[in-house]
């Protein structure tokens, strides 16, 4: 079908009227044959969705129909006659004739054969690309004239077709084009994933149950992106148990925490709209709202405006938070003082807990991993051997303080001893 | 038509990647000497020698005998042979003669400059035939037989003249004739050019029309203002004309090719000419081997010298003889300075120079061929520490063992000593031995009593012994003879020579003492 628009768009661009016509019917020729070929092809498949199988039966229909099928044949025919053609210009100085071919021989065959005899191995090629413009120019234009007038019955079956078929699309046909897009390339999308090793699953779908759960989740954009450079992505589980509603992610930089929170507002999203969804097995709570505070880099504002806009932000979202709703939250409160960011995601994560509703916050105020039972710390973890390398695994651990801040710093020859050590008097 | 100067059924690969072993033949061999003597100034015939001499290992036994016999040609009538390298040479300067040296990008001018070339080329051609008519038959071998016969065949002149037809017709002098399709959105393609009919009779074509059997077509005079139009027509001609310039274009480069490939084949034997002419005004023999197959055992040779020291020096140099026949190792020991090196070096020569199809320096020589020869030297510029340069030793050896080939032959010039030598004899006895059970022929340089006395002590029927020289004064014969092991390499010789002091006096210490023990009376 995008074939079919693109001759119809050439048809619309091109100026010498036999050479719309022609792009008219390869625009015919392409709608009937992928008409017919997807009918068929349709057939084949098992379909279970009650969209699907109506649409076949529709296609069935259509396909059998009288004016259908005569257009079939009548475009067949039309494209074998055109093909036909074989003409030939004797180009001289100042002009040129247009006759029909009449067997005159390959003179490039006769030449080569002359010369055969001293083929070597492979040398250069010395073709010219011509440019093909859409366009024809008027010499093009006049032999084409001339070919018209040596072949007049075609011409005019041509003509006659153009004027009967201004509106041959299918309607339905047409509105299944487009919607049937949306679920290729969503699972194309998946699929390059997928030969990476990644699994996607159908989620099963609660609205009353809050024990979310998902093993061997990841991060679509990273995942994608690494099927491009072909390294691995890190794939993490999280589940929920009643009374648990919150999951507080803490950790290194750089560790994978945003990533995680990305992903846990992705496979819920993806969960709502019927998509598969990144993960070996899946169980999800249908939300009403998903609710997003990633932090945002605003060169412009200072300190006391960015917090404010924190806070302000918060508060909106809590204000519009349901008990269905879920809440991502990441690194809020980083511009103000620990005592004050510790101050107020207490009293943010009071709210929340209040309100019953499902919460993903990173941050690194360790504090909060621990706060009630409602609370699930997870942190992301480093190599237990060499504390500057990062696993990208995100774990249920109570959160560990923060020292892994200090082993990159040396690894980059930055702590104290060092850095006053390269740095000369 | 083919040249098969080297090899009887193919062009010989130029291109192809040299054996890894070439990194170290080179140096090792000092075959820079001998390829400069061949090339006698020419960079061109420099570089075939090169990559003839390092690409004919693998060559099987028919075609060192083919490429013997035409080299025996070259060497009866060596002014005929450069006069018919010059020819071929002559052939590839064509290319340069046309008045476009660069390729055109439109196919009018793709074709003119094709036409004009080979117009050219065809005279060189000519002139080959008759060269081969007048001097073919002062030639025996099988390769310029072939070559001779074949351009007589190819070259008659029924084909000049037909060659000469198209040339002329090419110039299209009464327009191009093009067949087309309709394309995309009705525009042509598939042009081809077509041939058109010149020899229907008048009579016959004004019939046809009468009848309506043929249309008289549509004809279209353009504007002499139009130039639009005259530039799309002329894109109509070099449409047409495209794929018979890119024919001619490409037969131009085929011929030319021929003559690359002629003149790099006929370079090889030009440069083997050039060898024989400087060895001969110096006396030195040459000597055309007998060489057996890989699977044999067979090393026999007189006066084999060593052609690239010769190369460098003004006297002649001293030759060696050896039987080393049904020998799988050859053990060289014995004075320092006494031509251990030299030696080694004239048999890795003198097996290259064979296989290649080349002469020999020697007075006789017989071998079984190889299919792959590796130097292990030493390395002396290496001044690293003792262990660093053993561990160097080993990574080479290492890396040879990865390229080895069944019956090649591995040179070693006192390998496995950056160490004590104890345990340097161990480890070379453990490689030798190793490469012995797999059927490799060694020849191996060494100071090493250990090694050296260890197979000998074995008394194994493949294992051949020889010694460097010395006369009871102390002065070298550079002469090699089949004898045992020594336990000293004279090096005192070489201390007294340095410090000063008469050879024969007793200093304290071993050094005496071996030396007592080693030369009775």
């Amino acid at each position: 079908m995008g074939e079919m628009r693109e001759h119809l768009a050439t048809a619309g661009k091109v100026y010498y009227d036999y050479q719309k016509r022609r792009y008219f019917l390869d625009a015919l020729g392409t709608y009937c044959e992928a008409v017919v070929s997807f009918a068929q092809e349709l057939l084949l498949v098992s379909l279970r969705s009650r969209g699907f199988t109506s649409f076949r039966s529709y296609l069935q229909r259509y396909i059998e129909s009288e004016p259908f099928r005569s257009l079939l044949a009548e475009v067949q025919k039309l494209n074998t006659d055109l093909s036909s053609i074989t003409y030939t210009v004797n180009v001289r100085l100042g002009g040129f004739t247009v006759r029909r071919y009449e067997d005159q021989v390959d003179y490039t065959a006769e030449v080569e054969e002359t010369f055969q005899k001293f083929k070597q191995g492979a040398v250069k090629n010395y073709k010219v690309d011509f440019e093909n413009r859409l366009q024809m120019n008027h010499i093009e234009a006049k032999i084409l004239e001339f070919v018209v007038r040596l072949y007049p019955e075609i011409f005019t079956y041509l003509d006659e077709l153009y004027d009967r078929n201004s509106d041959y699309l299918d309607k339905t046909i047409e509105r299944f084009d487009r919607e049937i897009q949306f679920y290729i390339a969503y699972l194309e999308y998946c699929e390059s994933i997928e030969r990476t090793g990644l699994k996607f699953c159908y989620p099963e779908i609660s609205n009353q149950s809050k024990e979310v759960y998902n093993s061997e989740g990841f991060d679509l954009a990273l995942a994608h992106q690494l099927a491009i450079t072909s390294a691995g992505t890190v794939c993490n589980d999280f589940y929920l148990k009643d009374p648990e509603r919150i999951f507080v992610v803490s950790g290194p930089n750089q560790g994978g925490k945003t990533t995680f929170a990305r992903a846990f507002g992705q496979i819920h999203y993806l969960a709502s709209i019927g998509c598969l969804v990144p993960g070996k097995e899946s169980r999800l709570f249908l939300f009403d709202k998903i609710l997003t505070h990633f932090e945002k880099q605003e060169n412009m504002a200072n300190l006391q405006g960015k917090l404010q806009d924190d806070v302000r932000r918060i508060h909106e979202i809590l204000e519009e938070a349901t008990s269905n709703s879920l809440i991502i939250m990441n690194e809020i409160f980083t511009s103000t003082t620990l005592r004050d960011a510790l101050f107020l995601s207490k009293k943010v994560i009071e709210k929340i807990i209040q309100r019953d509703a499902v919460c993903l916050w990173v941050t690194f105020v360790d504090e909060l991993a621990s706060f009630s039972h409602h609370v699930v710390s997870l942190v992301s973890m480093v190599d237990p051997e060499d504390p500057t390398i990062r696993t990208f695994k995100v774990l249920r651990r109570p959160a560990a303080g923060l020292s892994y801040a200090l082993s990159l710093a040396e690894k980059h020859e930055l702590t104290f001893e060092q850095l006053k050590a390269r740095i000369k008097p | 038509m083919k040249a098969f100067l080297l090899c009887r059924d193919r062009d010989f690969d130029f291109r192809q990647t040299p054996p890894s072993s070439n990194n170290t033949l080179i140096p090792d061999l000092a075959l820079d000497t001998l390829f400069s003597a061949m090339a006698n100034r020419d960079e061109f015939l420099l570089s075939v020698a090169e990559s003839v001499v390092l690409g004919s290992l693998d060559n099987d036994l028919g075609t060192i005998l083919y490429r013997q016999s035409i080299l025996k040609d070259c060497l009866t009538n060596p002014e005929i042979a450069r006069g018919l390298y010059a020819l071929a040479r002559e052939g590839i300067q064509c290319e340069r003669k046309g008045s476009w040296v660069f390729a055109s990008k439109y196919p009018t001018g793709i074709l003119s400059r094709g036409i004009e070339v080979l117009n050219y080329l065809i005279e060189v051609l000519r002139k080959f035939r008759s060269a081969s008519e007048q001097y073919g038959p002062k030639f025996e071998s099988e390769g310029f037989r072939n070559l001779f016969a074949m351009l007589e065949a190819e070259l008659t002149d029924e084909y000049f003249a037909s060659v000469k037809a198209h040339l002329k017709e090419m110039k299209f002098r009464a327009g191009v004739l093009i067949s087309a399709h309709l394309g995309k959105g009705n525009k042509g393609e598939n042009y081809v050019l077509r041939k058109s009919r010149t020899k229907q009779h008048w009579l016959i074509s004004w019939l046809q029309q009468y009848f309506g059997i043929r249309e008289s077509g549509y004809t279209f005079v353009l504007d002499p203002r139009d130039e639009n139009g005259a530039r799309a027509l002329s894109e109509m001609n070099d449409r047409g004309i495209n794929l018979v310039a890119n024919s001619l274009a490409q037969s131009t480069d085929h011929i030319l090719d021929f003559f690359k490939i002629l003149t790099a084949e006929l370079a090889f034997y030009i440069g083997c000419l050039n060898l024989r002419e400087q060895l001969a005004k110096k006396g030195e023999p040459i000597c055309w081997p007998e060489p057996l197959t890989a699977t044999e055992r067979k090393h026999s040779f007189h006066g084999l010298y060593d052609v690239c020291l010769s190369l460098c020096l003004r006297q002649r140099v001293i030759g060696n003889d050896a039987n080393a026949d049904e020998k799988d190792l050859i053990i060289i020991t014995g004075a320092n300075q006494g031509g251990k090196s030299t030696f080694l070096r004239s048999v890795g020569l003198a097996q290259l120079m064979m296989q290649a199809g080349m002469f020999v320096p020697a007075e006789s020589f017989s071998a079984n061929m190889c299919p792959s020869v590796f130097t292990h030297f030493k390395r002396e510029e290496d001044a690293s520490m003792k262990s660093g340069k053993f561990d160097e030793e080993l990574t080479r050896m290492s890396e040879i063992a990865e390229h080895l080939i069944p019956n090649s032959m591995l040179l070693f010039n006192e390998s496995f000593a950056a160490t004590n030598e104890r345990e340097g004899s161990e480890v070379a006895r453990q490689i030798v031995s190793a490469l012995l059970e797999k059927g490799y022929k060694i020849f191996f340089v060494s100071h090493q009593y250990t090694f050296a006395s260890g197979f000998h002590a074995k008394r194994q029927k493949n294992t051949l012994f020889l010694r460097a020289e010395r006369e009871s004064d102390g002065t070298r014969t550079f002469k090699l003879v089949e004898a045992e092991p020594l336990e000293t390499s004279y090096g005192e010789d070489l201390y007294n020579q340095i410090f000063g002091e008469p050879s024969g006096v007793e200093h304290a210490g071993s050094a005496s003492e071996h030396r007592s023990q080693a030369i009775p009376n």
